[in-house]
């Protein structure tokens, strides 16, 4: 079971450059995921550097639909776009988003 | 835990050990394993077989006992540190957004989760949080995020929303109405 928490430019750099999201914001960073041209998740991060607290990044993990490790996987660099989305997509199937 | 007589307590003391609470000092020096090897060091310089019996057995026994408990160590260190990263939970209600220009018609519920260094608060219908060092600034954070989220929303084409985002914009046209006296 991972545990780690990760820096808060790298959650940036992941989520923005894998899933094409434009953050904007003037204290936290907001941004959609979109899917079919829909406007589908919302993700905030946090600015700047440094390590990101827990609760922060259990709500970020929670607003992915990830577990731990997908998460884990999805920032540190294994899991590409187009795999969430696969994963994404199974949620809209089950009606889930 | 040191005796005139040496160190019996640990042995008699291993089924306790199990039924301590996760505060409990002993329980918590276990959890260091330099505290642990300095506690077995001392425990074998010292005359600790109860009387009749062959210290060398005893010393073998009880290395055997202490080689089974290092794994429970290391797996209890695991658990008090997933333990000091749960939050305590509370539920708190809001009545106002903290704006002149949008009005709450009426209180919202809302959950507040305190880590050791931070607060979090969220509206988990709307996946909505705010994070904080103090209650007051997470709550600012969740409230200004509330604006945020409906502002985005209602600008919005219904059409560019996906299943959730139109079922937000439904709940929070019912719990949030513009401010008339204050031009926006």
């Amino acid at each position: 079971m991972s545990r780690s928490l990760f820096d808060k430019k790298r959650i940036f750099d992941s989520l923005s450059t894998k899933l094409n999201i434009k953050f904007r914001g003037t204290y936290d960073l907001v941004g959609w995921f979109y899917v079919d041209g829909k406007k589908l998740i919302r993700f905030k991060v946090p600015k700047g550097r440094g390590q990101i607290t827990p609760g922060y990044q259990k709500e970020i993990r929670n607003t992915s639909r990830l577990d731990r490790n997908d998460f884990d996987k999805l920032i540190s660099c294994p899991m590409k776009g187009p795999e969430y989305i696969l994963k994404i997509r199974e949620l809209q199937q089950q009606g889930l988003l | 835990m040191s005796t005139s007589k040496g160190y019996s307590l640990p042995v008699s003391s291993i089924p306790k050990f199990f039924s301590l609470s996760i505060d409990d000092p002993l329980l918590q020096s276990f959890t260091h394993s330099a505290e642990l090897s300095n506690f077995i060091n001392r425990w074998h310089r010292t005359d600790f077989g109860p009387k009749g019996t062959q210290k060398s057995d005893q010393f073998n026994n009880d290395k055997l006992l202490l080689n089974s408990i290092a794994p429970i160590q290391e797996k209890l260190a695991e658990l008090v540190a997933l333990i000091n990263e749960q939050p305590l939970i509370a539920a708190i209600e809001i009545r106002d957004l903290g704006s002149e220009r949008y009005l709450l018609k009426e209180p919202i519920t809302i959950i507040s989760e305190q880590y050791q260094e931070e607060v979090i608060t969220k509206w988990p219908e709307l996946e909505l949080f705010g994070s904080g060092r103090s209650f007051p600034e997470a709550i600012q954070n969740l409230k200004n995020e509330i604006i945020e989220l409906y502002e985005d929303l209602t600008n919005s084409k219904r059409e560019e929303l996906g299943k959730l985002p139109k079922m937000w914009s439904k709940i929070l046209k019912k719990v949030i109405k513009k401010n008339e006296q204050v031009a926006i």
